[in-house]
């Protein structure tokens, strides 16, 4: 009997062992299932990725990667005592899964915007200054200077090659900026590390590249975590120094100086969170939960400094029109939701699939949020600060549609919040295992969080992706081009403006038809010619339309009513224009003299 | 910990000397110089927040320590670009710079943990 409960003790302990291995096994395993799926994808099938963008092309060890990572964070959740280390290196696999892949798979800055980010980084680094004058990034340089002065430090940092890994270091700044804030809220190491890995399933914005947004944003986190952590309380109840992690003057002064570095650092970086960084403080002092009022003093009048000293220019041209959408929430709402509701101008089945899951995901993951805040309320846990703070961004479509971005940045800015409610509805009653009817939900909940991101996230990538032969015809234009030229682009999302960033003049398409008499399908190459030809500057006009800017326009069904393939022939057949340059990545154009006799 | 404390002022102190005095063979060096104090450096910061805060979580003063070091060096590279001193050690002026914001730290963890006692 004696031999037999030592055996059944030893194998015990044995599968005890045994199991804590698990959770490094199945890490291991996913990271191996991940690069034999980026080695499997097919690099032509990238070139005709259609409206349900990287999910297309994809092989099913990727999607078994993804599976691999959801079966082991909660078995590493289950464990004893929670690795920290392990935790951190699930989140960061995870990070890679999410942004590695477009980054290893295209070899090229993703996203057209983040071409004119480097633009900007370009210009400073070579001018060493900047220029108000010339855009609104010059009014918020923060983020690009960062980016020149790296570049400055050496050639491995240049913007374009760190425009290629943003998207994962992004992330992983962003990470690191959550542990800052869930620790406020809740210091079971069980709960911080479920919040950053809720977060990382459900951030489909794609607001994480080489961007001013996401780096404020990180910073925005770290700053509103610190806040709550050391400057307010947990409940209307508590007394005023209950913070979460309150403690001697010393400390505190500490910490307010940190936070001021951080808003310095936002402000001179990015147009809206600060203002989303002010109202949550504010919002929290009017609520009687925030006890630091020189912050908030602090940071109106940095804010101000910047707006009557580096934006004066851009106030002083923009103001009007910043101001005439303040209040006008109809209005807002309409131009905002372009990017979650299905329209008109959709024009595929798979768009509209990829609207409705994104509605669906963004729904879920709200509906969650306050199911898990009800729970923690019932568990008499601290819910108030983190609820705020959740709402606190949706006031934002009060002010600006922000060029029918808002939404995105809503749901951006509110993430963080939400991942920690959805965290408390899955994680144990403190002190409490992780039982296995839990750990199964979780499993199933992060797996339909995480199937709703590949579709809402990878979408897009038909209008994301630059591939090299497109790069090479922005390349010609570079070279080609005259200072002062006009360049025409397909679609207002071009990847342009990377290298001689102030030395051309850019319209889109689309806004020369609405401006125009043009026939909206462009049939006639005369009538473009001579709308082009007889308008400013005057000088070399250019035609550029390329693979991403295609995607672009079928995605968001721009200019509808134009056949792009019938007008490419179109133009290659016409004496109006001359073909600059083509290959499988796009088409340069520019305008010829008209033809003797010929009036425009 | 003396040790770290001064190593870390003198060598934002140099920082800025050389930074001002940019060009020429220090320009050459600066890499050279760069690895071997960008460690020592950067213990500085981490050391004083983990003293700071008291964090016991290494997660949060890596986090910590990384986002204000970035905006230090944001905040500097903007005031640079803004005031057309682009010409400065950049190298040089990055060490400084979170080689202040250590120092800085530090002397706030002092305060404090004399507060404590």
């Amino acid at each position: 009997m004696t031999s037999t409960v030592t055996v059944g003790r030893k194998g015990g302990a044995a599968l005890g062992v045994l199991w804590r291995y698990v959770p490094f096994v199945l890490l291991g395993l996913a990271a191996t299932l991940w690069v034999r799926a980026v080695q499997g994808v097919d690099p032509g099938a990238l070139l005709t990725m259609g409206d349900l963008g990287l999910t297309e092309v994809l092989p099913w060890h990727y999607y078994a990667a993804l599976a691999t990572l959801l079966v082991g964070f909660p078995l590493l959740l289950a464990q004893q005592r929670l690795s920290s280390v392990l935790a951190g290196a699930y989140v960061t696999l995870l990070a890679g899964i999410w942004h590695l892949t477009p980054a290893l798979l295209y070899g090229t800055p993703r996203y057209p915007f983040s071409y004119k980010h480097i633009g900007v980084s370009g210009y400073i680094q070579h001018h060493g200054t900047v220029d108000p004058n010339i855009d609104a990034y010059f009014n918020w340089p923060g983020f690009f200077a960062f980016n020149a002065f790296l570049s400055e430090l050496d050639p491995r940092l240049a913007a374009f090659d760190l425009a290629v890994w943003a998207p994962f270091l992004m992330n992983v700044l962003t990470c690191l900026a959550l542990v800052v804030l869930t620790r406020s809220f809740d210091t079971r190491p069980e709960s911080i590390a479920l919040s950053v890995w809720v977060y990382q399933l459900a951030s489909w914005v794609g607001q994480d590249y080489f961007a001013p947004q996401a780096f404020a944003f990180a910073q925005h986190v770290t700053l509103i975590g610190l806040y709550v952590g050391y400057f307010c309380r947990t409940s209307w109840r508590a007394t005023r120094g209950s913070a979460p992690l309150s403690t001697g003057a010393g400390r505190r002064s500490g910490v307010l100086l940190l936070m001021v570095l951080l808003f310095a650092s936002i402000t001179v970086s990015h147009q809206l969170t600060p203002f989303v960084t002010i109202a949550s403080v504010a919002a929290l002092l009017l609520l009687r939960f925030g006890t630091q009022k020189t912050l908030l003093l602090a940071m109106v009048t940095l804010l101000a400094l910047h707006f009557t000293y580096l934006a004066q220019a851009y106030f002083a041209g923009h103001l009007g029109e910043l101001l005439s959408y303040v209040g006008r929430l109809t209005d807002n709402l309409a131009i905002a939701s372009q990017v979650l509701v299905d329209s008109e101008s959709v024009t595929t089945p798979e768009r509209r699939f990829v609207l409705t899951v994104r509605q669906g995901l963004t729904l879920l993951m709200a509906g969650l949020a306050l199911v898990g805040w009800a729970r923690r309320r019932r568990q008499n846990l601290p819910t108030w600060p983190a609820a705020i703070m959740t709402a606190v961004p949706m006031t934002l479509i009060a002010l600006q549609p922000y060029g029918g971005e808002m939404f995105l940045r809503i749901y951006l800015f509110a993430l963080p919040f939400l991942a920690f409610f959805v965290a408390a509805l899955l994680l144990p009653r403190p002190g409490s295992p992780l039982s296995l009817v839990r750990g199964v939900a979780l499993v199933l909940v992060t797996g339909v969080i995480a199937a709703g991101t590949l579709v809402s996230y990878f979408g897009n990538e038909s209008m994301n992706y630059v591939d090299g032969e497109e790069l090479q015809v922005l390349q010609i234009l570079l070279d080609e081009a005259p200072e002062g030229a006009l360049v025409v682009t397909q679609t207002d999302n071009a990847p342009i403006r990377h290298a001689r960033y102030q030395e051309f003049q850019y319209v889109d398409l689309p806004r020369v038809v609405a401006n125009s008499e043009l026939d909206p399908s462009l049939s006639s190459p005369f009538g473009l010619h001579a709308q082009l030809a007889g308008g400013e500057p005057g000088g070399p006009v250019y035609l550029l339309f390329t693979r991403s800017q295609a995607g672009n326009a079928r995605l968001f069904g721009t200019l509808p009513r134009v056949e792009w393939e019938e007008l490419y022939a179109a133009l290659d057949a016409s004496a109006l224009f001359d073909l600059v340059y083509r290959n499988e990545g796009g088409r340069l154009y520019t305008l010829s003299p008209l033809p003797e006799g010929l009036e425009p | 910990m003396i040790l770290a404390k001064l190593g870390s002022a003198l060598l934002a102190a140099t920082g800025f000397l050389l930074a001002a005095l940019s060009g020429g063979p220090v320009q050459e060096t600066a890499w050279l110089w760069s690895l071997l104090t960008v460690a020592f450096l950067l213990a500085g910061p981490t050391v004083g927040w983990v003293s700071l805060f008291q964090v016991q979580n290494r997660l949060v003063s890596a986090a910590l320590t990384v986002v204000s070091s970035l905006s230090a060096v944001l905040l500097v590279a903007t005031a640079l670009a803004v005031s057309g001193n682009w010409d400065v050690n950049l190298g040089l002026t990055v060490l400084a710079t979170i080689g202040l914001l250590g120092a800085v730290v530090w002397l706030i963890a002092d305060q404090s943990q004399k507060e404590a006692a």
